[in-house]
């Protein structure tokens, strides 16, 4: 809030009307609808429905299905924020040391972030093709015949790849600019008192990219479950029996392909949850992060 | 700026380093010799398939992918801008590019324009519901489309709004990113600059117009660039939204392509790469040119 | 040009806070009052409160014959220059001067003629089509100055406008600040943390301290009058020496050690002088009394010196420069009566002529 304001009697709600009248229509009339209908069972013919109560979250609770989906999920997401994380920071670490051609790499290494994930995935079915795939040769020289799209464990592995390869730009974009952002007095003050590069990295320069990394962890974890859509919707194939799927795939094949309107708002209404969880985490975070700095 | 601190840094600093000098320079060979493996990551897989996408299916279905450029280049992409694809063979490239355009375009502006005008009553007004308005808005940031996708699309059917430019763009508009964003900015503009404004006669929609919104220029950029991005990319939502073709957006034929390809003996590689290519060239091009403005608004974004 | 008059207004935040309390000035057509205190004394809310940015709790406040409490700061006939300048990064520099005069629908030829006439006066007529953020500090700050001149105000405001400049810098703006003053003989409110900027620009200075006013007057008066602890330690640098001292009938007792004025008064006050009006001498003079030396700073022009009497009290005092003094010299201090100022030990209010036999008409010549 600022020291001085405007007093003016209607001009704000004018300003803030749009928003308000798109958040209302396109976002709190869903939820809700998403909550009410996750208490009633839909008759699949559109003949009504009736109240249930929690039956919805007990049957998606314990459907044998959703539990290995959420483990899945779970793994992918663990995976995927490892690794994309882990190699952007590498790559962070590295393009911040050198002193020629670091915008050179700044530009290569983050170019990918404007990729959508759908196509990213079509490049994955592409370089993982039975047929034509080079990854696949690559693979079969280690003696591992690969069948993505087919084999359950082929294809998560070239989803990881995948979601990974197509996240590594935002980290490194997020992890540059946090090494960067650490003052040069601090680093020369590190180099005077610490000889090994290593131990200087591990006891000055991760510990002040803490909070960026706590940031970019909430968003990883958020990108693995949601943004990966469209890497998975493609990579299925429109096969999605055999394959695996995250929780998120999930709710969109019950609630279209299988018309189950009451189980599939009842996971949108746990992943809510969920989401909601992470978020009240990451904002925790940016509010420490500010005493940080 | 802070390169070019490193490398004066670095040059004061070299004379007395001289005992030092060769594990430094193997130092740098290594790190270099990691950022062009990260880089080639990053970039042979597209190379590739833009590589393949100038061959035939036939090559492409006999012989894998290619490494080197092929004399299909030309005919696989007037075929994918200019011939009709997909079932009813309606829609083409250059429609479905229109249609990104639109919805790329479409999206940030209404996002810019919208989220701008919130995020200024927000901050420079005394109003009741201020604190309302301020949380009802900002509720938007914890839940992404996808979870509650099924009741959007059921809603925005029921409005009529499937297979309409206004049902592709307006629920999309329905988060905070862009206020968020800007309400970070405004509370960072100096105080006195709106006091000033005052004793210079400036009543609110003057000042909003004669000096925060060109104040905010280089922000609304940067906001515009990742903004456009992310419409453009956007699949699931057009995904469901459009079932008529000639609304389809290159992202969204993607899957187009793929079902074609799924039931073919030889399927159309290249075409589906030549797609693809497509896809990506105008956002990586604004996100490469505009670098600077796009990185400092995405990690402006979070402070 | 106008008077402003400020009536026993008071600021009371919504915690209760009173950042200003019951403060009155009359500042006369094309005086330049300088409000100066410590931060937080409530200087700055009370030249915002005359801009109109902040709300008045109670009290008026006219400018000219109007009670502007209620009216609109662009509508107050003033103009402000603020400590960050607060100049429109997006404007050039003729843009910025001429913002105001055309929300108020002021004719071109007459807004032009105006911006040149300003930047002619502060010499910035090769910057007119320069953004702000391509001129140095200095030049900023003439900007803002210009942005003020240009309205033809009836009263300036100052809010620390040279405290974001170098110290050189700042002497120089300083002294252009009040030459421009006098010859546009604008009235000016000038709100300043710093004592020194207080006495070398105002016609009259404003003390405030914890919301209130502490003392107004000229530059000499508050510095040779001032009248309270508070202003006395307040202005002037080193500040007055302020001694603990017990009456006791015949003279002013220091804790544990000498009495060092004559006086007949009874209880607990509290004594000031200035380091310069401390009279040092290495051998016993009449009314002499005997100080150890603590330390001693040599700045060139003159020396600081810092001595203790009997029973611990120091005290400061400045010796000319060329004045040696050896460690283990004996030493001895004289405080000239008509150089003494008496203080209320409790509220630390002056009390006016607890010297009387010794005041000279000297003095008065000061003030």
């Amino acid at each position: 809030m600022k020291r001085v304001t405007f007093g003016h009697s209607w001009l704000p709600y004018f300003f803030v009307l749009p928003q308000i009248a798109i958040v209302v229509v396109f976002f709190y009339w869903p939820a809700g609808e998403a909550v009410r209908s996750s208490f009633f069972l839909e008759d699949p013919f559109g003949f009504g429905s009736t109240f249930v109560g929690l039956d919805n979250y007990a049957a998606a609770l314990t459907q044998a299905e959703y539990q290995r989906v959420a483990r899945f999920t779970v793994w992918f997401t663990l995976l995927v924020t490892f690794f994309s994380l882990a190699i952007a920071l590498v790559l962070a670490v590295k393009a911040d040391e050198i002193l020629r051609g670091a915008k050179t790499y700044r530009t290569l290494l983050m170019w990918v972030y404007a990729v959508a994930p759908p196509v990213a995935g079509l490049l994955g079915i592409l370089l993982f093709d039975q047929h034509v795939g080079p990854l696949v040769d690559v693979a079969a020289w280690f003696g591992w015949q690969m069948r993505v799209g087919v084999n359950y464990w082929d294809t998560a592995f070239a989803m990881v790849v995948v979601s990974v390869w197509k996240q590594i730009p935002v980290n490194f974009i997020f992890f540059l600019s946090g090494l960067q952002g650490i003052p040069h007095s601090v680093r020369e003050a590190a180099v005077i008192d610490c000889k090994s590069g290593l131990r200087r990295f591990w006891t000055v320069t991760f510990p002040l990219l803490a909070p960026t990394g706590f940031f970019l962890l909430i968003i990883n974890i958020t990108y693995a479950l949601f943004d990966t859509f469209g890497v998975i919707d493609l990579m299925t194939k429109n096969e999605p029996a055999n394959n695996p799927v995250t929780l998120v795939y999930k709710v969109f094949l019950d609630g279209f392909r299988g018309n189950d309107l009451g189980g599939s708002s009842a996971q949108s209404v746990i992943l809510m949850v969920l989401v909601f969880i992470l978020t009240v985490v990451q904002f925790r975070l940016i509010e420490r992060r500010v005493h940080y700095t | 700026m802070s390169l070019s601190q490193t490398q004066g840094a670095d040059a004061m600093a070299a004379p007395l380093a001289a005992p030092a000098a060769r594990r430094i320079r193997w130092r740098a060979v290594m790190n270099h010799l990691i950022l062009i493996a990260g880089s080639a990551l990053m970039i042979v897989p597209v190379l590739l398939a833009f590589i393949t996408s100038t061959h035939d299916a036939v090559t492409i279905h006999r012989e894998g992918l290619q490494f080197l450029p092929g004399g299909a280049f030309s005919e696989t992409y007037r075929k994918v801008l200019l011939e009709g694809t997909g079932f009813t063979g309606e829609v083409n490239g250059l429609t479905m590019a229109v249609n990104s355009l639109i919805l790329g375009f479409g999206f940030a502006i209404g996002k810019i324009v919208i989220s701008m005008m919130a995020a200024y009553a927000i901050v420079y007004f005394r109003f009741p519901f201020a604190t309302f308005a301020f949380w009802a808005i900002f509720v938007t940031l914890l839940l992404p489309l996808e979870v509650r996708i099924l009741p959007s699309y059921e809603i925005v059917h029921s409005m009529g709004l499937t297979n309409t430019y206004t049902g592709l763009i307006v629920p999309l508009v329905a988060s905070a990113t862009g206020t968020f964003f800007f309400r970070q900015f405004f509370k960072s503009v100096p105080d006195e600059l709106l006091e000033a404004a005052r004793i210079d006669g400036a009543g609110p929609v003057k000042f909003f117009i004669d000096i925060l919104v060109p104040l905010s220029r280089t922000m609304i950029a940067a906001i515009f660039i990742i903004m456009f991005v992310y419409g453009w990319n956007q699949y699931l939502w057009p995904t469901l939204i459009t079932t008529d073709e000639s609304f389809f957006t290159l992202v969204r034929g993607i899957k187009q392509i793929l079902q074609v390809w799924v039931g073919s003996n030889i399927p159309e590689y290249g075409e589906a790469m030549a797609l693809a290519i497509l896809a990506m060239v105008p956002p990586v091009v604004i996100v490469v040119v505009f670098q600077s403005w796009f990185i400092k608004g995405l990690t402006e974004s979070d402070k | 040009m106008a008077s402003v008059r400020i009536e026993e207004i008071s600021k009371v935040y919504a915690g209760g806070v009173r950042a200003v309390d019951r403060v009155s000035i009359d500042i006369a057509d094309g005086e330049f009052i300088v409000l100066v205190g410590p931060s937080g004394c409530g200087k700055s809310t009370l030249l915002r409160m005359v801009a109109g940015l902040e709300t008045v709790t109670e009290g008026a406040i006219a400018i000219g014959e109007r009670i502007v409490n209620e009216v609109d700061p662009a509508d107050r006939d003033i103009a402000m220059v603020f400590q960050n300048y607060a100049l429109y990064p997006h404007m050039s520099v003729r843009q910025n001067m001429a913002y105001g005069l055309k929300n108020r629908g002021m004719d071109r030829a007459e807004i032009a003629r105006r911006v040149a006439e300003a930047a002619g006066i502060l010499h910035l007529g090769d910057y007119l089509e320069r953004k702000p953020r391509q001129l140095s500090g200095g030049q900023r700050q003439r900007v803002a100055m210009g942005r003020a001149i240009v309205r033809e105000p009836a009263c300036f405001l100052f809010d620390e406008p040279l405290s974001n400049l170098d110290a050189k810098l700042r002497i120089e703006m300083r002294s252009e600040i009040k030459q421009l003053q006098k010859r546009l003989g604008t009235t000016s409110i000038y709100v300043t943390h710093d004592q020194l900027e207080a006495m070398t620009l105002a016609d009259r200075v404003v003390v405030l301290n914890g919301g209130r006013v502490e003392q107004i007057g000229t530059p000499r008066e508050v510095y040779h009058r001032p009248a309270s602890v508070f202003v006395a330690q307040f202005i002037g640098a080193p500040p007055m020496n302020i001694l603990p001292v017990t009456g006791n009938g015949t003279g002013l007792r220091l804790p544990d050690g000498p009495i060092v004025a004559r006086s007949d008064r009874l209880g607990a006050f509290r004594l000031g002088i200035r380091p310069e009006d401390v009279t040092l001498a290495t051998a016993p003079l009449p009314e002499g009394i005997p100080v150890s030396l603590v330390h001693r700073e040599d700045l060139g022009s003159h020396n600081i010196v810092t001595v203790r009497f009997d029973g611990g009290t120091e005290l400061r005092l400045a010796t000319p420069f060329g004045y040696t003094l050896e460690e283990s010299a004996r030493l001895f201090v004289c405080l000239p009566h008509h150089r003494l100022h008496l203080f209320d030990a409790e509220n630390g209010r002056v009390i006016r002529d607890a010297f009387a036999q010794a005041q000279p008409a000297a003095q008065e010549a000061y003030v």
